[in-house]
C-alpha cells in the first residue's frame, strides 16, 4: 500500500537553556503507522513529542504537516491536526468521563457552538474503541489508573486528528493492559490510517507492535528503520549501554532480556 | 456526588433561581428601619407595572422609600454578590487553585486605594461624582493586576506561583497605603473607613445605573467561556493541544473578572468572603462545571448579599453593621456545616 507521509521532521535542533537537547533530527512519520520512540532517560524522547506539538520554540530546522509548515499553522488548526496525551495527565477532581472525552471536541467547535448529538455520539465512539463505555458516567478520579489512561486516550481519539502523540502510554501499567493499550493504538493507525507517535521505555511492545522505530540517545537518532532492521544487540548495546540476549518466543515474537553476568 | 444536571432540569434549576431570587427582592423591599406591610408593597409594585391601571392610593412617604431607597440598594446587593461570586469562580478556575478569590491578586487592594485617594480630590456632591470614583477604583485595581503581570513575567516569565506572590505583596502595600492615607485626615478617614469595610448605604439609583450594566455584561461574558475555563483545568499544555491560547484566555479571563471586582469594591467596599465561599457552596452542590457554576453562584451569591444586607439594616437599627464584617458571620457557620454534610458521605 502507498502511505503518504504525515509528519516530516528536518534537521530539527533544540537548546534549553543553551545545552543541545536535541541535535539535527530528521524524521518521516507515515499515515497508518505506529511508530516508537525508544532510548535510555534524558534521551530527548519527550522533548522531540514537545517539539511537534510547539510546546518548544524551534532553533534550527524545520516540521511539516501535510507539507504545511507548521509554524505557519494556527494553535487551532494545530489541535485538528495532532492530538496529545500527556505522561501524567492533571485530572479534575468531579469531572464525568464523558465531559472529559467531550473536551476532545473543542477544535472542532466555534465559539458560540455547544456540544451536539454528534460530537456526544463521537464520545460513545471513542469510549468504544478503549472499551470503556461502561464508565461513561463515571467520576474521572475515582476510576484507577489504568482505567483513566484509556479515558485519557478516548479524549485523544474523540479530536478525530490524523496524527496522534503519545508520551508513554501504557507505562506504568500492568503486562496486560499495557499490551492492550499498545493494541488498540496500532489498530487506530491501521484501520484509520492515522499516524501514532509514541514514546516509550517497553522495548518489547515496541517491537511487537511498531511499524517503525526510531532510536534516541543523547538527542541525536542513532538508528532508525523497521523493529526487524534496527533491534540487533550491536545497536541496543549502543543505545542502554547493556548487552541483551535477543530470542524468539513460540509465535515468533521478538525477546529482548538484559544479560548480566 | 453531585447533582448530574441535564438540560430539563437545568431549564428547572434556572426557574427555581429565578423564582427564589424574586422573591428574596421582593421579602427585602420590606424590612428595614421601617416596617413597611407586604399587602402596601405589593400594591405599590402593581402601581409601578405598566398597562394595569387599579388606581391603589399608597402613602407617597412609603412609596418613596421602596422605590428610591430600598429597590437600588437590594439591586446593588444583588449584582455586587453575583458578581464578586463569579469573579471568585473565574480566579479558581483561571488559576486552578480552589483558594483563589477575588481579592488574592491585590485588585481590590488597589481599588480601594484608589476610592481613598479619590475621596480626597472629588468633592462628594459634584455631577458624576460617583462616575469618577469608579474610574479611580478601575484605575487602581487594573494598575496592581497590570503591575503584578509585569513583574511576574520579568521576576519569573509568568509563573502561576509567582504572580500570586506579587499579587499579595501589592496587596499588602496598597492596604497599609490605605491606613496611612486614612490616618493622615482623621475628619473624613472614618466615613471611608466605614466604606472600605463595606456597606451598601451609598447606593442609589446613579450608582446602580453605573456599576449594574458593567458587571452584568461581565458576568454574561464569563458565562460564555465555561468550556474554555472547563479545559483550562487539564492543565496549560494539555488546553493548548485542544486548540485553546492558554496564556491569552488566562489574561482575558483575568482582566474581565477584574473588571467585575473593581466596579464591586467603587460600589460598596471591600466585601470579603463571598467570592470564596459562593462557589465554594455552588461547587458541593453543582460539581465543577464551570458554566454551570457561572450561572448558578451569580444567583446564589446575589441571593446571599441581598440577605445580608438585610440583616445589616435590620439588626441594630438604625444604625448598621458593616456588611464585610456580617457576610463572615453568617456565611462561615453555614459553609462549615455544607462541609460536614458534605464529608459524612451525605448526597447534596
Amino acid at each position: 500500500m502507498n502511505f503518504k507521509t504525515s509528519l516530516a521532521i528536518q534537521n530539527l535542533t533544540l537548546y534549553k537553556n543553551k545545552i543541545k537537547i536535541l541535535d539535527d533530527i530528521s524524521l518521516e512519520l507515515k499515515e497508518g503507522n505506529l511508530i516508537s520512540i525508544i532510548g535510555p532517560t534524558g534521551a530527548g524522547k519527550t522533548s522531540l513529542l514537545r517539539t511537534i506539538l510547539q510546546f518548544e520554540k524551534i532553533n534550527d530546522g524545520s516540521i511539516r504537516i501535510f507539507q504545511k509548515d507548521m509554524k505557519k499553522l494556527k494553535l487551532n488548526e494545530l489541535a485538528k491536526n495532532i492530538s496529545f496525551v500527556h505522561q501524567s495527565s492533571f485530572l479534575p477532581v468531579g469531572l464525568l468521563v464523558n465531559k472529559y472525552v467531550l473536551f476532545g471536541r473543542n477544535p472542532h467547535l466555534g465559539f458560540f457552538d455547544t456540544e451536539s448529538k454528534i460530537d456526544y455520539k463521537i464520545v460513545e465512539q471513542a469510549l468504544k474503541k478503549v472499551d470503556s463505555l461502561q464508565f461513561i458516567d463515571r467520576e474521572l478520579t475515582t476510576l484507577s489508573g489504568g482505567e483513566q489512561r484509556l479515558i485519557i486516550i478516548a479524549r485523544a481519539i474523540a479530536q478525530q486528528t490524523p496524527i496522534m502523540v503519545l508520551d508513554e502510554p501504557a507505562a506504568n501499567l500492568d503486562f496486560a493492559l499495557s499490551a492492550k493499550i499498545m493494541n488498540i493504538l496500532k489498530n487506530i493507525a491501521v484501520k484509520e490510517r492515522k499516524t501514532v507517535l509514541i514514546a516509550t521505555h517497553d522495548v518489547n511492545n515496541a517491537i511487537r507492535f511498531s511499524d517503525y522505530m526510531c532510536l534516541l540517545k543523547h538527542g541525536r537518532i542513532i538508528k532508525q528503520g523497521t523493529p526487524s532492521e534496527v533491534m540487533n544487540n550491536e545497536n541496543i548495546m549502543d543505545l542502554y549501554g547493556a548487552s541483551a540476549q535477543i530470542t524468539k518466543d513460540i509465535d515468533g515474537n521478538t525477546i529482548v532480556s538484559t544479560k548480566y553476568n | 456526588m453531585t447533582i448530574n444536571i441535564n438540560f430539563k432540569s437545568k431549564f428547572a434549576i434556572t426557574l427555581i433561581m429565578c423564582i427564589s431570587l424574586i422573591s428574596i427582592i421582593f421579602f427585602s423591599l420590606t424590612v428595614g428601619i421601617a416596617e413597611i406591610p407586604v399587602s402596601i408593597v405589593a400594591r405599590s409594585i402593581i402601581n409601578v407595572m405598566p398597562f394595569i391601571h387599579f388606581d391603589l392610593t399608597i402613602s407617597n412617604n412609603w412609596e418613596q422609600i421602596i422605590f428610591d431607597i430600598r429597590l437600588p440598594r437590594i439591586i446593588a446587593a444583588g449584582i455586587v454578590g453575583a458578581g464578586l461570586s463569579c469573579a471568585g469562580v473565574t480566579y479558581q478556575g483561571v488559576f486552578r487553585n480552589h483558594l483563589a478569590d477575588p481579592y488574592l491578586l491585590g485588585i481590590a487592594s488597589g481599588a480601594a486605594l484608589a476610592v481613598t485617594i479619590a475621596n480626597y480630590f472629588v468633592p462628594p456632591n459634584i455631577l458624576f461624582s460617583f462616575l469618577w470614583i469608579q474610574l479611580f477604583a478601575f484605575f487602581g485595581g487594573l494598575l496592581v493586576i497590570c503591575s503584578v503581570y509585569l513583574m511576574a513575567f520579568i521576576i519569573d516569565n509568568r509563573n502561576f506561583s509567582t504572580i500570586i506572590l506579587t499579587g499579595i505583596a501589592l496587596s499588602s502595600l496598597c492596604t497599609s497605603l490605605t491606613f496611612f492615607l486614612l490616618m493622615m485626615q482623621s475628619t473624613r478617614g472614618l466615613s471611608i473607613l466605614s466604606f472600605l469595610f463595606g456597606s451598601f448605604n451609598t447606593a442609589d439609583w446613579n450608582v446602580v445605573i453605573y456599576t449594574a450594566p458593567i458587571i452584568i455584561l461581565g458576568i454574561i461574558f464569563l458565562i460564555f467561556f465555561g468550556r474554555t475555563l472547563n479545559i483550562l483545568q487539564i492543565g496549560p499544555e494539555e488546553a493548548k493541544t485542544l486548540g485553546i491560547k492558554t496564556h491569552k484566555m488566562n489574561m482575558l479571563l483575568i482582566f474581565v473578572a477584574s473588571i467585575i471586582t473593581c466596579s464591586a469594591v467603587a460600589l460598596a467596599g471591600i466585601i470579603g468572603f463571598v467570592g470564596l465561599i459562593i462557589p465554594h457552596l455552588c461547587r458541593l452542590f453543582f460539581g465543577n462545571d464551570y458554566t454551570k457554576l457561572l450561572m448558578f453562584s451569580g444567583f446564589i451569591g446575589a441571593m446571599f448579599l441581598i440577605l445580608v444586607d438585610d440583616s445589616v439594616r435590620t439588626i441594630i437599627a438604625p444604625r448598621e453593621i458593616p456588611i464585610g464584617a456580617m457576610t463572615a458571620l453568617v456565611g462561615s457557620p453555614l459553609f462549615i456545616y455544607f462541609l460536614f454534610i458534605k464529608s459524612n458521605g451525605h448526597d447534596l
